[in-house]
C-alpha cells in the first residue's frame, strides 16, 4: 500500500502538510478520511501551485481505491490537462493508469479564459469566461487599478464596471483558480497587465476615478451573478440565431504595421 | 437552477455560439503613404490607438507603442460601434512624423481597416526631449508593481 500512494515523485521541497496527511490515511486504507483530507485542501486559497498535482493525484487515487469511476475519470483528465506527459507512480492503481491513458486519448484542453472589454458610456464593462472542459477552475480573479493608482481593486465577479474619467489609464488582469487556490490560467499578470482606457462621458467628468460596482465576496452571491450573466447570454444567443444575425463581436487580431 | 446546470446550459449554447454567431475576424493593416512614406524611413516607433467613436476622442480601447522590432500586441474582441483607429510615427527624437486616423463602424461590413500615415511637417514633439529615450516617451510610462 505504500508503494500504492506514492502517486508522484517526491519534490524536491516538503509537500504540503496536509497532502501528507492525506497520503498517510490513505496508507492506512482510510479512503473516505483521504478524500476528505482532499476536499479541505481543494477548499483553501493558499495551496503551493507546486503541489496541485499531488493533490490531483491523491484524489484520483483515493477514487481508484473507491471504484469511483466518473470522478477518477474526471481527475485523470483535470492531471493530463495540467500535465499532458504526467506518468502514474509505480504501484499506482491499475483503474487511474486507464483513467490516465483515456484521458490522453480525449486530448483535453487546458483552463482557457475569454476576457472581453466592452467600452460603455463613461466606463468599461469587463467580462470575464472560462473554458474549463474537466471543472478545474473553481472561480476567477480581476485585480485592476487605474489613474496611476499602486494598489490593485480585486473581485471574484464574473463581470466588473470600471467607471472613472475619461481617457483614465486602467491597467488589469485576470486568473483562473483551480483546486487550493492555484493559479490555472491568466490574462495578463501583476508584472504585465493589460492595459486599455475608459472611454469619456459627460455624466463621468465629475466623478472620481475608479468608482466602481461594489465587489461581493459572498461566493453565492458570486454564483448566483454568474448564473444571471448565463441567462441572459442565454437569450442572446437565442435572439441572434433567431434573427439570423452574425455576432457583433469582432476580431481584430494583431495589427499589422507595414514599416517602409 | 444549480450551479452545474448552468454551466451546462451555458456550455450548449456557447457551442451554438461559436458555430452561428462567430465574431467577425478583421485586419487593421498601417501603411505610410506618399509624403510619409520618405518620412517614415525616419520612424523609429508607432503609436497605435483605437478610440471610441472619432479621432478626437479621449475614449481610448487600445493602445499599443512599438519600435520596428518588437511584436504588435494583439488586440482580440472589440463590441459593435464606431472606433477610430489612429497611428502616429515618431522618430528617434520623440518628434511625431506621420499621423493618420480613420474613422470604421465594427462589425466591418468587409475588407480590412486601413490607416494612412501622413507626413506631419513640421514634426510635433510628442514629449519632453529630457523624457525621450530611443523614440520611447518615457515619462508616460506607468509602475507596474506587484499587487
Amino acid at each position: 500500500m505504500a508503494a500504492l500512494v506514492g502517486l508522484a515523485a517526491a519534490p524536491a521541497r516538503a509537500l504540503d502538510a496536509a497532502i501528507e496527511r492525506g497520503r498517510a490515511l490513505l496508507t492506512a486504507g482510510d479512503v473516505g478520511g483521504a478524500l476528505g483530507v482532499v476536499a479541505e485542501v481543494e477548499a483553501r486559497s493558499d495551496l503551493p501551485a507546486g503541489d496541485l498535482l499531488a493533490l490531483l493525484a491523491l484524489r484520483a487515487t483515493a477514487e481508484a481505491m473507491s471504484e469511483d469511476a466518473l470522478a477518477l475519470a474526471r481527475s485523470a483528465r483535470a492531471i493530463i490537462e495540467l500535465a499532458p506527459a504526467w506518468q502514474a507512480p509505480e504501484g499506482a492503481p491499475e483503474a487511474f493508469r486507464a483513467a490516465l491513458d483515456e484521458a490522453r486519448i480525449a486530448q483535453p484542453e487546458p483552463p482557457e479564459l475569454d476576457v472581453d472589454v466592452y467600452p460603455t458610456d463613461g466606463a468599461l464593462r469587463i467580462v470575464i469566461e472560462c473554458d474549463d472542459d474537466v471543472d478545474l477552475v473553481r472561480g476567477t480573479r480581476l485585480l485592476w487599478r487605474s489613474g496611476g493608482e499602486r494598489a490593485w481593486h480585486r473581485s471574484e465577479a464574473s463581470e466588473e464596471r470600471v467607471a472613472g474619467l475619461a481617457g483614465t489609464a486602467v491597467e488589469y488582469y485576470v486568473e483562473a483558480l483551480g483546486p487550493g487556490g492555484v493559479v490555472v490560467a491568466r490574462e495578463g499578470s501583476a508584472r504585465a497587465p493589460v492595459r486599455v482606457s475608459i472611454p469619456g462621458s459627460e455624466s463621468d467628468a465629475t466623478g472620481g476615478l475608479g468608482t466602481m460596482t461594489p465587489t461581493s465576496d459572498d461566493g453565492k452571491t458570486v454564483w448566483l451573478i454568474a448564473g444571471a450573466v448565463t441567462i441572459a447570454a442565454v437569450i442572446g444567443v437565442i435572439a441572434l440565431v433567431a434573427a439570423g444575425r452574425s455576432s457583433d463581436r469582432t476580431d481584430l487580431g494583431v495589427p499589422v504595421v507595414e514599416w517602409p | 437552477m444549480s450551479v452545474r446546470v448552468l454551466r451546462v446550459v451555458l456550455a450548449f449554447f456557447a457551442m451554438c455560439a461559436v458555430s452561428c454567431s462567430a465574431p467577425t475576424d478583421a485586419a487593421w493593416r498601417i501603411r505610410f503613404g506618399g509624403d510619409g512614406g520618405v518620412v517614415g524611413e525616419t520612424a523609429v516607433r508607432v503609436r497605435l490607438r483605437v478610440l471610441v467613436d472619432s479621432c478626437e476622442s479621449t475614449a481610448v480601447v487600445y493602445d499599443a507603442d512599438i519600435s520596428r522590432t518588437e511584436s504588435v500586441p494583439a488586440f482580440g474582441e472589440i463590441g459593435e460601434g464606431t472606433f477610430a483607429f489612429e497611428a502616429t510615427a515618431r522618430d528617434t527624437e520623440c518628434r511625431i512624423v506621420a499621423r493618420g486616423c480613420v474613422v470604421r463602424a465594427l462589425p466591418p461590413v468587409g475588407g480590412d481597416i486601413v490607416t494612412v500615415l501622413d507626413a506631419v511637417s513640421p514634426a510635433v514633439p510628442a514629449c519632453a526631449a529630457s523624457a525621450c529615450v530611443e523614440g520611447r516617451c518615457t515619462a508616460t510610462r506607468g509602475d507596474a508593481g506587484a499587487p
